[in-house]
């Protein structure tokens, strides 16, 4: 009883540092909460979508809290724990009720093998389950530790936005482990973008000798991280860059984002 | 010869059983070597030093020129062991084959002196099988590499009876350093949050790196909790990850 009042207090608390007109939540079983437009899925509704009736019996849902993602997005988040404490099932809402992450606790690494069409069809069959928008575009998909992992790369104007988008992670045998959605918000793009082999021979002048480059530098939308270090939690707008390949003298590989505008360096990632 | 004594003195000094390392090649990865700077070394040894003190750990270690070969293989006995550097299926000449490794930092931007996994198995000769070992470097998540079985960590994953109470993460191919900073963040915070070591690596997968970027590995045991032994688990007001 405890928990739910103070959950309702965290709850009325978020509603109000919004600065919405607190209206009445819902009662249980609804909607947790409808204010100015809000609406967060409870937790048990989710988990009824993603574990067997035996396993949802003593499950105990946790006070909300409220958090922000490593993009900064303030998010809700809702947990439950089974008897014993042990967490089961974490799930995240944007403000305006949309989920954005699922982690379950403890699937289990049985083995399978899974082709890559059956990955996206199990990753798109959670999705559909769980009421949440079918991405565009195709995936990728990859083999890591005995998880697949199925990611949608969000795309703006045909430039790739790396981290963002939707990612799916599956068991061998297509269990859902968890998916994040992911949506940071963009810079305006600069007025007039650069020629790529103007970009290229401005990189050309960063590298130390004997490094190479690649001769197609690509855009994407990157998050800067020259300077300050790459912000956490923050709700850092990402920026238009040309993203320029190459291998330093020995061999390492690096990888130079410059602003696609005015060509300054805007973050450095290698590969050791 | 006087180095090989000191050596061999400093290899035999067994590290406290609550002792962790945090090493990290710096020199590599400078302007100096790039071209461009680079924090990520620091960031990545900071994340780790912070993680692992907050799990019990009285942790020492070394970032840039003072991580060599040397104050690595000395205190390499540790139960918890991070590293970030250049890493890769070095050759061995005695075992005649491909078997892992890194480099140390020692003040080099090319050519650093490798450890090699028989070497860090001599030094841990007598040490029980590590708690936790983080390679963060390319190719040491790969079954080619010896480095876990250099820790005491068979290269299985267990789940659910007879676990082992250890586990190792690395990189299977090569491992981009922005993508290594956020999976290792949330490896991190997971642990710190309760999570057993298996679902702090599986929070890991979730967060926005580029698969392309980084291929994380594991072995051991899924629901290895990495503690200090002194330390317990942390207070979590009744809850933890499963």
């Amino acid at each position: 009883m405890s928990n739910v009042r103070w959950s309702l207090a965290l709850f009325a608390g978020f509603v109000a540092a919004c600065g919405s007109p607190g209206t009445a939540l819902a009662p249980s079983g609804e909607p947790l909460g409808e204010a100015a437009n809000l609406t967060v899925r409870p937790v048990f509704t989710i988990a009824a979508l993603l574990l067997e009736p035996t396993e949802l019996r003593g499950l105990v849902a946790q006070p909300y809290s409220v958090v922000r993602s490593e993009s900064g997005e303030q998010r809700i988040r809702q947990v439950l724990t089974s008897a014993d404490g042990g967490e089961t099932l974490r799930i995240e809402s944007a403000l305006d009720g949309s989920l954005r992450f699922i982690a379950k606790s403890g699937v289990t690494l049985e083995g399978g093998d899974m082709t890559t069409s059956v990955a996206v069809a199990r990753a798109l069959r959670h999705l559909v389950r769980l009421g949440l928008e079918i991405p565009p575009g195709g995936p990728t998909v990859s083999q890591v530790a005995a998880r697949t992992i199925v990611v949608w790369t969000r795309q703006v104007r045909g430039v790739p936005v790396p981290g963002d988008g939707t990612r799916v992670v599956l068991n061998g045998a297509g269990a859902l482990v968890g998916l994040a959605i992911e949506e940071s918000p963009l810079a305006a793009p600069p007025a007039r973008i650069a020629r790529a082999d103007v970009a290229l021979r401005a990189a050309t002048l960063l590298l130390p000798y004997g490094a190479t480059v690649e001769d197609a530098p690509d855009l994407a939308w990157v998050l800067p991280t020259e300077g300050a270090g790459e912000p956490v939690g923050q709700r850092v707008p990402r920026r238009l860059a040309w993203c320029v390949s190459g291998a330093l003298r020995d061999g390492g590989a690096f990888e130079l984002q410059l602003d696609a505008g005015s060509l300054a360096l805007l973050g450095w990632d290698g590969a050791p | 010869m006087v180095g090989a004594v000191l050596l061999a003195a400093a290899i035999t000094l067994a590290p406290p059983p609550d002792s962790a390392v945090v090493f990290a090649n710096r020199t590599a990865f400078a302007e100096e070597c790039t071209g461009a700077a680079n924090a990520l070394p620091d960031r990545l040894a900071r994340q780790a030093r912070t993680a692992f003190a907050e799990l019990g750990w009285e942790v020492g270690g070394a970032v840039g020129p003072a991580f060599t070969r040397r104050s690595a293989l000395s205190s390499a006995g540790v139960a918890a062991f991070y590293v970030h550097s250049h890493g890769d299926l070095y050759w061995d000449t005695t075992a005649n084959s491909r078997v892992g490794g890194f480099r140390a930092d020692a003040g080099l931007c090319l050519g650093a002196p490798i450890l090699l996994p028989s070497e860090i198995a001599s030094a841990r000769r007598g040490a029980a099988a590590a708690s936790l070992v983080y390679i963060s470097s390319c190719h040491n998540g790969e079954r080619a590499s010896r480095l876990p079985g250099a820790f005491g960590i068979a290269q299985r994953k267990v789940q659910g009876g007879n676990e082992p109470n250890s586990f190792y993460v690395s990189y299977v191919g090569t491992a981009w350093q922005g993508a290594a900073l956020r999976f290792e963040r949330a490896f991190w915070r997971a642990l710190l949050d309760g999570a057993t070591a298996g679902a702090a690596f599986d929070r890991a997968l979730l967060v926005t790196y580029d698969p392309a970027h980084l291929s994380p590995e594991w072995w051991g045991g899924y629901n290895h909790m990495p503690h200090a032994p002194a330390a317990g688990l942390p207070d979590l007001g009744g809850r933890r990850y499963v």
